[in-house]
């Protein structure tokens, strides 16, 4: 249209051009809108791609990279027992058998100072390391132990302090002067490395030799347990100290645990280990068999449970402690790593038994060298092929494999948990690693995980405690299920008024009142949420809690007064009904207030019948029987059950006898049917419920128990207040789909003499169940995201339990509880994504799939 | 098509074999009356959530009478009645009463099937009795009155306090001043003749009789009127006047105090800055470099110990000139006494409202109700929130719906006249119709995490990296505030924009287009002259309906800085006046902590349903005005349609 040149098909040339002004606006709007509009869209991608981006690095794989091994640089002829790193990956050591120590630069390898011996002239037979401690404990030849403290003693000094030779050092490099090595870290700050030792005077603990030993320290002050010859012992040592003078005087309460030699295996055991608190210990030989004592009551200390680590078929080749020295974690010859704990169980003496919780599977070689991390449930696994792995025990996740290229003899994770050294006898190498997110995997998030302390494996949400050792859970499947139950009961509660009214809107409503009674309902839809979860928590919750049998029968006596007031209204003469069809609404409405009534009346009756006179009590599972529970449980399904088998047995019988009755005498005929019903019906249910009953009790704590204790913030009030706002969009949407159903249907159908309830259910509904199904999807849909009502009413307690009377944790109130305090980064934040992920793709889903059902319908109805 | 012909066959089949002479079966009347029942339930749950909040929120700031309640077991109470109870009174409590007390909860307990009544006052005096709440039972109930001087006190801290006015004092600080000196002093002030005047000396206060030696030193001299109509008619008389100067002291401490301190805040992040700029050359090692930045340090150095200075100096300007106002309000006292006959000293600056509840004429009680009003409208919130005003709450929630909507209608509108008007129609673009449709019904909640993830984590850390390095590691734009909390529900409501828009778009007639293509108009002149202004009415209400959701939402806020108490307003006096990175206070989120995190539940109601009140209101008005505007635009249109 705006081209210059050239002839139009009139045959004229044009003779005016379009102004530039315009073709530029036309042009930059075009471009504006495109770019706008485009990039408008791509923001709101933006959403998804975001949550993903942040999500999606839980399930990366760690990162590793190796220095070049270097030659292990004290090694002599005698065998490296221990080696040990600070956190910064600067200064390491290594102890030999002899009691001598080699420190060297972790990065190189290179030797700093000479070799010392630390332990002075006793001959060393003993050792015990913790791997989240300094502390140490050594048993000798003579008898004596001796316990103290060996590491890399780590300091941040300023500038004015530091030697002159280290002051001009530039930022990030190190200098080594007289054993201390001296780091500039930032403008102005060095920070120093030494290996320190320090050792208590050795105790006297028995004649022989001390030929193992084990310690920890307890809540009191150090545990130690040795076997002196065929002794073995248990020491706690309380430190006590001298408010004037300071001093520190040790004294040492001693006990003895029964030990046996074992008759097929005349060796001490290899491996002998104390619990943290110093209330367990363990002895376990080279082919797997282990002992546990109980060791609380120094003088009563007990064994209590002989198992075999290997199932009897391969030897043992290392034994250590996890995290928290609870769980004990082992390797075998055959490559396997398991790792036990005690896990609660009747049968045993103690209350406890040692299981294998955790079977992190078949290795490549021979387990040669085994440690677990000193934050988090992270081990490291050396094997004789030289491979090192690095596991996560509670999630099962092998993080990383290396290969150092020679046997390895001893691992050790840096205490940042950025660092893996591995030694053999004559060399030794480090990694750096990033272990991104080990705790989580898809296992550790949606199945059952057994977790330290628990008797089985379970779903568990628990992302922070006050105890620096506990284990955070992540596993989501207690969130969504409680979004699925707040979603469950807020449609059972919310779908069926909401379908129902829609029906009677579209169908049997006078116009006028339409117009006034939709916007009405559509208002309730921007009634903002927090408002409604208000109402839940602090009003509907506390006054129901007093009035549940009463709440119950309302349940059942308003339908019932719906229903009566029904067939009273058939019982009326032709004319007067005809008369007052206008004001039929207004009688309904004014029934709810009768069927409150009657609920109210009702409720004590049925807690005596039903619930043996006092519902809490009976709820808590303490009197009566599981019948009454069933007999609400039932109602609903029971009353359609015989509604429907009356309607195909009587319906038809009662059309054909009352062709000739006159309109009353078929109103009382119809009356007496849906009593008869009524009666039939309870009778059914009450006999179903008592045969029920009788098997399987609906109380309990199970995720199968619809009962259970009463918790005045629960899925009842949730599912009325949620169902309550969910109500509005569904109307919304289903109402719309029965009106946009064309009127010729209906006018043919009422055309042909159908009444307008067949119309209604004959033409209507099924025409329009495409767009009633997308409008209860997409209410499903708004459920599963509500945040405020369930964040206000449902209790936050991320419990497993269908029990409608208990609260739980949805997805959405989880994020806006913990997201706040998350640290940014960490796996608790991106396990929050996830979920968030998860909803919005959950929600997506669904609503794409109604949306889709939607526009379909809409299409087929413009058709018909 | 077809399956509606099948059913219309089914039921002529049905009349064909003859069973159906009778309607009255056919009219299925029961499932009609549940279909109606399923209605009036959900419309009754309106009205009736409605009823309560409207209720609640206008009853609450009417003043109530002031109950004296004597117990059987001679405890005395006083307080107002906030709400009555039926409970099950349990067993093991009957028990322990002493006898009759006993006698009558067993009667009363008897002739109602085990229930008995109880009614809950706010008590008040939290600072003497430790509680504001106490359940009394009606058979506990020995005699009941209304006394004529019982007051209700509005204090700032504490609580509400209820008693009776004993005293009133005025004092009058003499500096040193001898007996004859103190007697003049006296005489000067005006005497109604209804007070005493005291002295106070180094003896203690005396009547003015005991003042014989001359040599005595006064250090003041009180004023006090006793008994109730006295005391409460100065209260009366001084009161306007102490708060007036309370409120200058409020001025200057939120006011002044907080500018002279930004100023130094200001100072001292420029040193910090230097300070950074000097390291950094201290890093890369050039000399020339590093010798400068240690004379920008020098620089500033000088010019924050300047600003410190005088930021000081008005620092002890304003404390003087805060304690020549707290001296002058000190000196008015009124002395109270709690039914229990406890006495209670209450300076007049600490009470906000005090009223004779008893002896309140209708009007009065207008006049404390609407004053309530007032203060919950334009005050600040004290007594962590549970009383006092929403201001700040309003004022939060209407900045950030305010920023939201600029941000949202442009970008919605852009991106819908893309769809509508410029992008080619194929399956592609229906995609992204229908995605954008299905983001509406994304939960709240995801967005937030994404405005926090994003909007304040990255972006916002970004630009403190950038920009306000020298206030690391505390954030500034790292962390929630009202310019993330926009920008997340813009984002969360921008699907409901385009939707309308598009619907409001694809509503004008495309006749209307080719006829202004007709007249050779480009398509910018077409949209800009004739769609839009069609279009206008629902943009409008898109708008407003994006608004009025905005103004609703709770859940994202409480991730991008929604906060309980936010210390300064987002928008105030300093420049640059509008401070995006500020948390704020939002009305729901408010209904959502009073309701929710406060420690005393049962007093924080009134406050809840008020502020809930308010919510709904605003929210109704805006989706009111949007039904409103729609129309009146679509008649403005209808006429000028072709």
């Amino acid at each position: 249209m705006t081209e210059s040149e050239g002839s139009s098909f009139t045959g004229r040339s044009r003779d005016r051009k379009t102004r530039t002004s315009v073709k530029v606006a036309d042009k930059v709007s075009k471009a504006l809108i495109t770019f706008g509009g485009i990039g408008t869209i791509i923001a709101v991608s933006t959403v998804c791609i975001y949550l993903v981006s942040v999500a999606v690095p839980l399930f990366f794989k760690a990162k590793a990279e190796g220095s070049a091994p270097v030659e292990n640089p004290g090694f002599t002829k005698s065998q490296m027992v221990h080696v040990i790193m600070d956190e910064y990956r600067e200064l390491g050591a290594t102890f030999y058998e002899d009691g001598s120590v080699q420190v060297f630069r972790v990065e190189t390898g290179e030797a700093v100072g000479e070799r010392q011996n630390v332990v002075g002239d006793r001959e060393l037979t003993a050792t015990s390391f913790l791997t989240d401690r300094d502390d140490v404990a050594f048993g000798y030849a003579d008898g004596y132990g001796q316990l103290g403290t060996m590491g890399i003693a780590i300091e941040f000094i300023g500038e004015d302090s530091v030697p002159d030779a280290v002051y001009d050092l530039p930022i990030g490099d190190t200098m080594l002067l007289d054993d201390k090595l001296y780091v500039h870290t930032q403008p102005g700050q060095f920070r120093s490395h030494q290996f320190r030792t320090e050792l208590k005077p050795a105790v006297k603990l028995g004649d022989e030799p001390v030929s193992r030993i084990a310690h920890t320290i307890g809540n009191t002050g150090p545990v130690l347990i040795a076997l002196t010859g065929e002794t073995f012992s248990i020491y706690a040592v309380r430190e006590i100290r001298n408010f004037l003078t300071g001093a520190v005087t040790p004294s040492v309460q001693r006990g003895d645990i029964p030990y046996t030699p074992r008759t097929d295996q005349p060796n001490p055991p290899d491996y002998v280990l104390l619990s943290k608190l110093g209330d367990m210990a363990y002895m376990a030989w080279d082919d797997g068999y282990l002992r546990r004592y109980d060791t609380r009551n120094l003088n009563n200390a007990s064994l209590m449970q002989e198992i075999d680590l290997t199932d009897g078929a391969t030897g043992l080749s290392a034994l250590d402690f996890l995290i928290g020295r609870t769980t004990i974690i082992s390797g075998d010859t055959e490559g396997y790593v398991k790792a036990w704990f005690n896990a609660p169980d009747d049968r045993s003496p103690d209350g406890v038994s040692l299981v294998n919780a955790h079977n992190l599977g078949k290795g490549p070689d021979t387990v040669t060298a085994l440690t677990g991390a000193s934050r988090s449930r992270l081990l490291a696994a050396g094997y004789a092929n030289g491979m090192v792995r690095l596991y996560h025990v509670t999630a099962h996740n092998l993080l990383k494999e290396v290969d150092a290229g020679w046997p390895v003899k001893s691992v050790v994770i840096g205490a940042r948990e950025d660092t893996l050294l591995a030694a053999g006898d004559e060399e030794m190498v480090s990694w750096l690693f990033d272990q991104r997110y080990p705790a989580i995997s898809f296992s550790s998030l949606f199945t059952k995980v057994w977790y330290e302390g628990y008797a089985e494996p379970i779903h568990m949400w628990q992302s922070s405690s006050a105890t620096d050792d506990f284990e955070p859970k992540y596993g989501l499947i207690p969130l969504i299920f409680g979004t699925l139950k707040a979603t469950f009961y807020s449609l059972l509660f919310g779908l069926p008024i909401a379908i129902l009214a829609a029906i009677f809107t579209s169908e049997f409503m006078d116009p006028k009142v339409k117009t006034r009674v939709k916007p009405l309902i559509e208002m309730m839809a921007s009634l903002p949420s927090v408002v409604l979860g208000f109402m839940a928590a602090l009003v509907i919750a506390p006054a129901v809690e007093n009035i549940v049998p009463s709440v119950l029968s309302a349940f059942f006596t308003l339908p019932m007064v719906f229903l009566i007031g029904a067939y009273l209204w058939q019982l009326l003469p032709r004319g007067v009904a005809l008369r007052f069809e206008h004001h039929r609404f207004l009688l309904i409405f004014l029934t709810i207030p009768i069927g409150v009534l009657w609920a109210g009346q009702l409720g004590p009756f049925v807690e005596q019948v039903l619930f043996a006179g006092d519902m809490k009590r009976w709820l808590d599972g303490q009197i009566g029987s599981g019948a009454g529970g069933w007999f609400i449980l039932l109602m609903p399904l029971t009353a359609v059950g015989t509604g429907v088998i009356l309607n195909r047995l009587l319906e038809d019988r009662i059309r054909a006898w009352s062709r000739h009755w006159s309109r009353g005498r078929a109103a009382i005929t119809d009356g007496l049917k849906f009593a008869g019903g009524v009666v039939l019906w309870l009778v059914i249910n009450w006999v179903l419920s008592h045969a029920l009953g009788a098997v399987w009790d609906p109380r309990g704590t199970e995720i199968h128990n619809f009962l259970g204790t009463y918790v005045q913030r629960n899925a009842m009030v949730v599912g009325f207040i949620m169902g309550f706002a969910i109500i509005p969009i569904i109307y919304t949407l289903a109402e719309d789909a029965l009106s946009s159903v064309p009127e010729h249907l209906r006018s043919a159908s009422l055309g042909a003499g159908a009444t307008p309830w067949q119309t209604a259910v004959r033409i209507i509904m099924p025409t329009a169940m495409s767009g009633l199904f997308s409008a209860a999807m997409i209410g499903l849909g708004r459920a599963v995201g509500e945040t405020m009502i369930v964040l206000m009413a449902a209790g936050n307690t991320p419990v497993m339990e269908m029990n409608i009377f208990n609260g739980f944790r949805t997805l959405s109130a989880n994020i806006a509880v913990e997201l706040p305090e998350a640290p940014v980064g960490g796996t608790h934040y991106r396990v929050l994504f996830l979920a968030a992920l998860a909803l919005f793709v959950m929600t997506f889903i669904i609503n794409t799939f109604a949306e889709s059902v939607r526009q379909r319908f809409r299409k087929r109805a413009f058709e018909l | 098509m077809s399956q509606g012909t099948k059913k219309t066959g089914e039921t002529r089949r049905h009349r064909g074999s003859g069973t159906g002479s009778t309607t009255l079966l056919a009219h299925g009347e029961p499932m009609v009356w549940l279909m109606g029942g399923g209605l009036a339930l959900s419309l009754l749950m309106i009205i009736g959530l409605l009823a309560l909040v409207v209720y609640q929120g206008i009853f609450t700031f009417y003043p109530s009478r002031l109950a004296r309640i004597e117990t059987r077991t001679g405890e005395v109470l006083m307080g107002e009645q906030t709400r009555t109870d039926r409970y099950e009174p349990a067993q093991h409590v009957i028990d322990k009463m002493p006898a009759d007390l006993q006698q009558a909860a067993i009667a009363e307990i008897e002739s109602n099937d085990g229930w008995a009544r109880r009614r809950l006052f706010r008590t008040g005096n939290f600072d003497l009795t430790g509680n504001h709440f106490n359940w009394v039972s009606d058979y506990a109930m020995a005699e009941e009155d209304y006394p004529e001087w019982a007051v209700t006190v509005e204090r700032l801290t504490w609580g509400r306090f209820y008693g009776f006015p004993v005293a009133f004092e005025v004092v009058h600080p003499l500096d040193e001043a001898t007996f004859a000196e103190a007697k003049a002093f006296t005489a000067k002030l005006p005497d109604d003749g209804s007070r005493r005047v005291l002295f106070k000396t180094r003896q203690g206060l005396l009547e003015q009789e005991a003042l014989t030696n001359e040599a005595m030193v006064v250090t003041a001299c009180v004023e006090k009127w006793d008994g109730p109509e006295f005391a409460w008619l100065q209260y009366k008389r001084y009161h306007n006047e102490v708060r007036k100067r309370w409120a200058q002291r409020r001025k200057i401490e939120k006011h002044d105090i907080g500018r002279a301190s930004h100023h130094r805040e200001k100072a001292r992040l420029k040193l910090v800055k230097a300070e950074l700029e000097l390291q950094k050359a201290e890093v890369a090692g050039d000399a020339e470099e590093e010798a400068g930045a240690l004379r920008a340090l020098d620089a500033e150095r000088t010019a924050y110990a300047r600003v410190e200075a005088e930021v000081q100096r008005k620092f002890e300007e304003y404390s003087r000139e805060i304690a020549v106002l707290n001296e002058e309000n000190d000196r008015y006292r009124l002395v109270m006494e709690t039914v229990q006959g406890q006495e209670k000293v209450l300076p007049l600056a600490e009470i906000v409202r005090a009223y004779a509840a008893n002896q309140l004429s209708f009007g009065q009680k207008m006049g404390v109700y609407f004053s309530r009003w007032n203060e919950f409208l334009t005050a600040d919130p004290r007594e962590a929130n549970m009383e006092g005003g929403v201001f700040p709450a309003i004022f939060g929630t209407v900045v950030m719906t305010l920023i939201m909507s600029v941000l949202v209608v442009p970008f919605g509108v852009l991106a819908a006249l893309y769809l509508r008007e410029y992008a080619k129609a194929g399956p592609m673009i229906s995609a992204v119709r229908i995605a954008i449709n299905n983001l509406a019904g994304v939960p709240s909640i995801v967005f937030g995490v994404f405005g926090l993830g994003f909007f304040c984590y990255l972006v916002g850390g970004s630009i403190d990296q950038l920009f306000f390095e020298a206030k690391l590691p505390s954030p500034t734009y790292g962390t929630g505030g009202i310019m993330w909390a926009s920008f997340t529900l813009a984002l969360l409501t921008l699907p409901v924009v385009i939707v309308a828009t598009e619907e409001a778009l694809s509503a004008v007639p495309s006749s209307m287009r080719e006829g202004s293509y007709g007249c050779g108009a480009s398509k910018w002149q077409t949209i800009k002259r004739i769609v839009l202004p069609r279009a206008m009415p629902g943009i409008m209400t898109g708008m407003i309906l994006a608004m009025a959701r905005g103004a609703g939402e709770v859940a994202p806020l409480m991730l991008v800085g929604a906060v309980k108490l936010a210390p300064e307003l987002p928008l105030d006096g300093i420049f640059p006046f509008l401070h995006p990175e500020r948390s704020f206070m939002h009305l729901g989120f408010h209904i959502y902590d009073l309701g929710f995190q406060s420690q005393n539940s049962e007093a924080a109601k009134p406050m809840v349903y008020t502020t809930t009140l308010l919510l709904i209101t605003i929210v109704a008005v805006l989706n009111i005005s949007a039904i409103l505007i729609r129309n009146r635009l679509r008649k403005r249109f209808a006429t000028s349609a072709f």
